[in-house]
């Protein structure tokens, strides 16, 4: 029995990356692909798949097709606050926890910083959104703890997998999140639990 | 208590089995705080650990349903507060502790909201439309990873359901809809030739049914009568289904505890055939 889960971006939950690295903010030149279906939806994904990013964060710039209602201010954004956040995380990392606690913890807290914000860009697709959600869950279950080296290696990798993948099929987030609870982050917020127990039998 | 089950609860944890049930299940892979940590540490008990496709089934047709239930409630609302009314009042107000909780523990959420994210992400980042997608973004992780994990939890998975097909989750236009919770009996259950070669315990187990007075158990022992009494008929999904409770204690192996959060239901029909009971 497979282990996928059907979503929004087919019922395999499959998709296709639509790779593509731009440079900067501009229009399509004649040398790159261009649009060959005549499937709207299609269309649209060309469109925001010619989405950039600035220079400095090219590395984020490897583009899926986007689903949901997201717009185009909100890919931008993830992707600028993904960046940020995993400069953090390499700052935190090069602190280390085990040397420099407060370093590390201070580098640690401006992550935290734009949860929020990137939470508010969750229309990019579930597994994007989760996955925040995931991460915010996570540091709020442990208030004021600085987060151990083995810690910020994962979330480190979270952070680098929904920045490499906004689109990737639900079950592989999930996996992705797996991780965190892995080295011991508590990925349930408070209140889940009461939910169990309002739906429960 | 008889020999056998003396010498099976003084046994050392440690080298024994259990045979779990669906509700062991459910608190392992669902959200449910202290009761997910004393089912796994439960599970860790046992040197080998059971899981009997019948207890899939029940939690898909039971818990997990109900999670996906509560996930499309918060698409349709689009707003916590609505979305947990409508369970609640539907649920007959049977949690009020857990839903002042939950009021509680959405309200902490306020920091991921501000003025200036409103200003920029519009009505998305009012705390209501934060709370409800946060929730229901953890609801439907939970959900994907129960079904991924489903059988991981134990050492083994046990006595097959050749009738029932595990089907995914399916998402359709935001909201999960979790099917296949029946199997396809051809001609009929799986299970009938085990249960109608012991007519006798199934008789042992149906005077218990007979004696309680929940309506779950008035629909086991219609179950249990149609079998005994009628064993040249066909059983059906439904009499397979509203076994419930006395499939555990039918096919638990003799060698087994039957691990359950529900003693209290579990234990007469567990003792009527000889078999112990275990708490997480």
């Amino acid at each position: 029995m497979s282990g996928s889960f059907r979503t929004e971006y087919g019922r395999t939950g499959d998709i296709t990356p639509f790779k593509r690295t731009v440079a900067a903010d501009r229009p399509p030149t004649a040398t790159e692909p261009t649009v060959t279906t005549q499937d709207p939806e299609e269309r649209v994904r060309e469109g925001r798949a010619r989405l950039s990013e600035p220079a400095a964060a090219a590395e984020l710039v490897d583009l899926y097709p986007a689903g949901g209602t997201a717009s185009r201010k909100e890919f931008r954004n993830a992707m600028r606050l993904l960046a940020e956040a995993r400069t953090y995380a390499d700052a935190a990392l090069e602190a280390d926890p085990d040397k420099d606690v407060i370093g590390a913890d201070f580098a640690v807290g401006r992550i935290r910083a734009l949860l929020p914000e990137l939470f508010s860009c969750r229309t990019l697709s579930d597994s994007f959104g989760m996955t925040t959600a995931a991460l915010i869950a996570a540091f709020a279950n442990q208030p004021g703890e600085p987060l151990s080296r083995a810690q910020l290696v994962v979330v480190r990798s979270v952070l680098r997998s929904i920045s490499q993948a906004p689109f990737m099929p639900f079950g592989k987030a999930v996996e992705v999140v797996s991780r965190l609870e892995e080295v011991g982050l508590d990925v349930d917020p408070k209140g889940l639990a009461e939910i169990g127990e309002l739906v429960d039998e | 208590m008889s020999t056998r089950r003396a010498s099976l609860k003084s046994e050392n944890w440690s080298t024994s089995k259990a045979f779990v049930d669906t509700t062991v299940l459910a608190d392992v892979l669902l959200a449910k705080g202290p009761r997910t940590r004393a089912a796994k540490l439960a599970l860790a008990r046992y040197s080998e650990t059971q899981l009997p496709v019948y207890a899939i089934k029940e939690l898909k047709a039971g818990a997990l349903r109900n999670y996906a239930w509560a996930h499309n409630k918060l698409v349709e609302t689009g707003s916590l507060s609505e979305a947990m009314e409508i369970i609640n009042r539907v649920r007959g107000y049977r949690a009020a502790s857990a839903h002042e909780a939950l009021k509680s523990a959405a309200a902490s959420w306020g920091f991921l909201t501000t003025a200036e994210l409103q200003s920029e992400y519009g009505k998305k980042a009012t705390l209501d439309s934060i709370t409800s997608d946060f929730y229901r973004l953890h609801i439907k992780r939970l959900v994907v990873r129960a079904w991924q994990r489903r059988r991981r939890v134990t050492t083994k998975v046990v006595v097959p359901l050749p009738c029932y097909t595990e089907t995914d989750p399916i998402e359709e236009r935001e909201v999960l809809a979790v099917e296949g919770t029946r199997c396809n009996p051809q001609p009929e259950c799986s299970l009938a030739p085990a249960l109608k070669a012991r007519l006798d315990l199934l008789e042992r187990l149906r005077a218990v049914a007979k004696a309680g007075t929940g309506p779950e158990d008035g629909r086991r022992s219609k179950a249990l009568r149609s079998i005994c009494k009628r064993p040249q008929d066909v059983v059906t999904e439904e009499v397979c289904r509203n076994l419930g409770d006395a499939f555990f204690a039918f096919f638990a192996p003799s060698d087994t505890v039957i691990l359950t959060t529900n003693k209290a239901d579990h234990e007469p029909l567990a003792a009527a055939l000889d078999k112990v009971v275990e708490v997480p």
